[in-house]
């Protein structure tokens, strides 16, 4: 009885021990990539800021220019959609044709290990980008950062992260199987959701354009809460108490959306290896 | 090469575009990419406006929210034919292998690259009008706010629409020129280029109120003098002259014609027409 349950003991640390070196194997890689090519990192951080300086600069010629610190921070937080999107999401199906994914299909490590390091690194990679758009944009539109509650603000961000990434990694399930419709998908929803996610503006509470419904509904997507949050923690110095709301959105959402993906990614493997369709490419 | 071939060459490439491009087989795809995604493009700076303007207690201006909103429906075009064309190299020759067939076909690149701008002029004109009536109505009848359009002039809309085609091409044959010489831009120059024309471009505001040294520029760049004259033939008090509009485009145009040619020229004396992967 007791040999068994040692041995048991034994094997579980044994799995953990390797699922974390696939974590940090797969956050290694994806964090050593960046610098390999820094010029990406520039590439990727000019681009927004061109949106963010015409954004900042029709809430100026409007004579809205107080709210410029909503588009510097809309564009910071685009980075981490976009790279949901098209380093989350995408990420099996880029593996799947450059024929990676065959190799962590047969990997002992679970799924899940090798999404939480592509996470992971996605999350410092992005944040290094996301930061370096924010000082740049602020410093040249001279925006006021108003921070009462840097708690808040830590809370807020690391909630819309963790919830970001759990959304990731239940859309890189759900593509796994899926090749070029995927990259459609994700053209179809990078637009829609700039502009429904509020982005650059207010798109719940009381400013917002939409009806109650469609507020509801981009409230299932971390990003509106997390972008209102911080928007309210940093530019308008709100703290804790003023976002509870947001912080129990966000809360939810990470608490239903990461093992929601656990689950999708076990039942679209299974569905792969039945129909023979996980390591099929050019469809 | 006779006419004769010259049409059915295009014709072949016009129908690649529309096969790629449009997806009319799924109508889930082909809805998302031609009408939802445009839609959210135009609602996106109205909207900021509108928000803007409500959060800080200001009137709103029904003159600069038409504006902002034809200017935004109108760039559909532009913005179609900078996307296609940056990722159309990538497409052809990294991912599908097909740039060194047609190449060796009795068709040039040049026409190929035609044809495909005249299906994705088709298929962006179909877009920006059905955004432009589905954003108006969102905005006038769900939201509630004015916007004085009306059709003032239907021939400047005519010549408004036709130096934005012009100008659309100009990119159509830029941005591959750029891509066939390297491809470490193939992901990030068309948002460069769009980037850059909401800043400077007349989209969302003048470019002068950016500095009045950027004033030039309004007559410059292909969509500056096309949009306000599209803007002025739809009612709205904007300055606006038809013939640089025109002078700007075409000038584009040729330019994006010559460095066109000298690209593949260059690229065949590279050998990079074929060349797949990462250099």
């Amino acid at each position: 009885m007791f040999t068994s349950n040692w041995w048991e003991a034994v094997k579980l640390f044994q799995n953990l021990r390797h699922n974390l070196k696939a974590v940090y194997a797969r956050t290694y890689v994806r964090v050593r990539s960046q610098f390999r090519e820094p010029e990406w990192v520039l590439t990727e951080s000019v681009i927004p800021l061109l949106i963010v300086f015409a954004a900042a600069t029709l809430y100026r010629v409007s004579g809205s220019e107080q709210l410029a610190g909503f588009a510097v921070l809309g564009g910071a937080m685009m980075a981490f959609w976009d790279n949901v999107l098209w380093l989350m999401a995408s990420q099996f199906y880029w593996e799947k044709e450059s024929g990676n994914l065959d190799l962590y299909i047969i990997a002992p490590v679970s799924k899940m290990s090798i999404l939480l390091g592509m996470s992971l690194g996605s999350i410092i990679n992005t944040s290094i980008r996301a930061l370096l758009i924010f000082l740049l944009a602020a410093f040249v539109l001279r925006v006021p950062v108003n921070i009462a509650d840097p708690l808040a603000v830590f809370l807020v961000f690391t909630l819309t992260l963790t919830a970001l990434y759990g959304l990731g990694m239940l859309m890189s399930s759900l593509y796994m199987l899926y090749g070029r419709g995927a990259y459609q998908l994700n053209d179809i929803l990078s637009e829609p959701i700039y502009l429904l996610s509020g982005l650059y503006f207010p798109t719940i509470g009381r400013y917002s354009p939409f009806p109650a419904i469609v507020q509801f509904l981009v409230s299932l997507i971390p990003l509106t809460f997390g972008i209102d949050g911080l928007r309210r923690t940093i530019i308008l110095g709100q703290g804790v108490e003023q976002i509870m709301l947001h912080i129990y959105v966000l809360l939810a959402l990470t608490v239903a959306l990461i093992p929601l993906a656990w689950r999708v990614l076990i039942f679209m493997e299974n569905l792969g290896r039945r129909e023979g369709r996980l390591s099929l490419r050019w469809m | 090469m006779d006419v004769k071939k010259l049409v059915r060459a295009l014709w072949s490439s016009a129908w690649v575009g529309w096969e790629v491009e449009s997806n009319w087989t799924e109508p889930f795809i082909f809805i998302g990419l031609q009408v939802i995604r445009p839609l959210a493009s135009t609602l996106l700076f109205p909207l900021l406006y509108l928000v803007g303007m409500n959060f800080t207690g200001q009137a709103v201006d029904p003159i600069y929210l038409s504006y902002i909103f034809v200017g935004t429906a109108f760039f559909t075009p532009y913005i179609f034919a900078a996307e296609t064309g940056g990722t159309i190299v990538s497409q052809d020759r990294e991912r599908y292998g097909v740039m060194k067939s047609i190449y060796i076909t009795t068709s040039s690149l040049s026409i190929y690259f035609l044809g495909r701008f005249l299906a994705i002029a088709g298929i962006s004109l179909f877009s920006t009008l059905s955004s432009f009536a589905a954003a108006y109505a969102l905005i006038v009848w769900g939201i509630g706010y004015s916007m004085p359009l009306v059709l003032e002039n239907l021939l400047d809309v005519f010549l408004a629409l036709g130096a934005m085609y012009i100008g659309s091409f100009a990119f159509f044959y830029i941005l591959p020129s750029i891509n066939l010489l390297t491809n470490k831009l193939q992901w990030s120059l068309t948002y460069y280029f769009l980037g850059l024309l909401y800043l400077l471009g007349d989209i969302i505001f003048p470019v002068q109120s950016l500095s009045p040294l950027a004033e030039p520029l309004a007559y410059i760049l292909p969509t500056n003098q096309a949009l306000n004259t599209l803007r002025n033939a739809l009612g709205l008090p904007t300055p606006h002259n038809t013939a640089a509009a025109y002078l700007a485009s075409i000038f584009w145009a040729a330019l994006g014609y010559f460095v066109f040619k000298r690209a593949v020229g260059r690229a065949r004396a590279k050998g990079l027409l074929d060349k797949i992967g990462w250099w």
